[in-house]
Formats: structure tokens, sequence, C-alpha cells
């Protein structure tokens, strides 16, 4: 299994895991692991920054569900911050970016374009 | 002088092609990924479509290893990429099992979030054709087309639905 980059910052009950690179089906296990032990500790809150991920695909957004479904029925919830431009993209076509806390950017976004493309 | 030399290109005519075989292990994604991202600038995309592109070939790569070579990275993946006068044509062989047609007809995300399931729905949003044929002679072929903006149709939505075509070959 390949390792992602990443940084840990904690700061009480709150854990900010900072990423690093591209995120696709080859590292995706690598972080669904990461996840998994970073629930286990039990934290508030479990912040996912992605300032410094420039791709992520269907592997990497399922693996981020994974842990919110994991999280589910517990004290603990996990937002994304910072996403770049093309990851946010893959949120608002997945529609998935609301469960994750992302906020609409002020102009047409890629999930209403998506929206009109399915209706 | 070769007469059809001074002919300009016709409309489906292909200009350029970069051809790319890689092994079905997912360590090869980021190859594919640059590979791409670099064609689609040379094609002159600007920087959000040819993110789109890249998206849609990732998602497409990953489909053929995960449910075509189930996971097995003894096999091989063929990549085409094409500049045409009307876009790009980002093209997919590989030799695994059939992909069923129903993974293919999902044209929306209603119901449950499955991983292969999300990558075809990304493909036909990011896309403005996907096109997937099984080979008579065993294989599949994925083609995934995107229309430069000037190639799309006059009174066209903004972006018009996604073609989903089939068959074999």
């Amino acid at each position: 299994m390949t390792d992602i980059k990443h940084r840990l910052e904690r700061q009480g009950q709150k854990v900010r895991l900072l990423l690093e690179g591209e995120i696709d089906m080859y590292v995706a296990p690598g972080l669904r692991n990461l996840l998994h032990q970073l629930i286990s500790e039990k934290p508030q809150e479990i912040v996912v920054d992605l300032k410094n991920v420039p791709f992520i695909d269907s592997s990497g957004v399922a693996t981020l569900v994974e842990a919110v479904r994991r999280l589910k029925g517990t004290n603990s919830i996990l937002r994304v911050e910072n996403p770049t431009q093309p990851v946010r993209y893959t949120f608002e076509i997945t529609q998935l970016a609301k469960i994750f806390g992302i906020e609409k950017t002020a102009e047409k976004t890629a999930s209403d374009k998506a929206s009109e493309k399915t209706s | 002088m070769n007469p059809s030399a001074s002919v300009p290109p016709q409309a489906g005519e292909i200009t350029k092609t970069v051809e790319l075989s890689f092994p079905s292990m997912p360590e090869y994604l980021g190859v594919l990924r640059a590979t791409v991202r670099s064609f689609c600038q040379k094609a002159a995309f600007n920087e959000e479509t040819a993110n789109q592109v890249t998206l849609a070939a990732v998602e497409a790569a990953t489909n053929i290893i995960r449910h075509a070579y189930k996971g097995d990275p003894n096999q091989r993946v063929v990549l085409f990429c094409r500049e045409t006068p009307l876009g790009i044509e980002i093209e997919f062989l590989d030799w695994g099992d059939p992909i069923p047609k129903e993974k293919f007809s999902m044209a929306s995300l209603k119901g449950s979030i499955h991983p292969g399931g999300l990558g075809v729905h990304i493909m036909k949003t990011c896309m403005d054709q996907v096109e997937y044929k099984l080979i008579r002679s065993g294989g599949n072929r994925l083609l995934l087309t995107k229309l430069r903006e000037e190639a799309v149709p006059d009174g066209a939505p903004e972006k018009p639905a996604c073609q989903e075509k089939g068959g074999v070959s």
C-alpha cells in the first residue's frame, strides 16, 4: 500500500490532515488507512485540508465518503477545506460538496451544469 | 507535390495522434494524467477543459484496471490521444472482461454511490460523447470525445448532454 504524503496538526479534540499530491486509485488505499486510524482516535472533528491537492478522482472521493459514513452515529465530524479548483470541480459534479461542508462558489457551479445536463 | 496537401482538413479528419501503452497498474495513472493533460494543452484547450478531459481519462483507466482486468497488474492498456478539427478524442483499448451495458447506461447520481458508477457519471459529465464498443475479436474500446466550443452547434445548450453510444465492432 502506498502512503499518501501528509502532515497532521492536532489542536485539542480537532485534527487537521493536510494532504499533498494527486489522489487517485493508487494512493486511495493509503488514505483510507490513514483516515481509519484517525477515526479510531475519536476526535471531535477531522478537517481534511486539500490546498496542496491538485487532482482527485472518484476513488479519492469515495474514500472520503466512506470516512463520513463511518463517522455517522458518532460525535465526530469530517470536513473538507481549501479544495483547489479541479478538486472542487470533482466534488461538485459528483454532487458531494455539501456532505463535506464545501460551500458553493458564487458563479454557476459545475454541479448546476451537471444537473442541467442530466435533466 | 501531393495534391491533397493543400486540402484543408475535413470534419472528423485526424490531425495529430499520441499513443501510449501502459501496464494495468494504478501507479501508472500519473503517467496517463501527464500525457493527457499535456496533449490537451498542445491542442490549445484551456486549463479547465484540460482538467475535465484528464479527469475523464483517469476514470476510464481506473474502470479498466478495476473492472475489465479485475486488478490484474500484468495486463496492458493502450491509449490514443487524437486532435481532430472538431476537438479531441481519447481512446482506450483493453483486452479484459466486457463491461456490463448497465454500467454505461447510468445517467445520473440517483441512488447510492458505487465507485464504478461514479466514474461513468464523471466521464459523461466531463466529455461531450462517451462511446463504448465490445471488440468482436476480444477486448473493449472506449472513445471519449471533447468538442471545441466553436464545434458545438449554434443554439445548443451551454453544455450539451453527453451522447452515449455502444455496440460491437
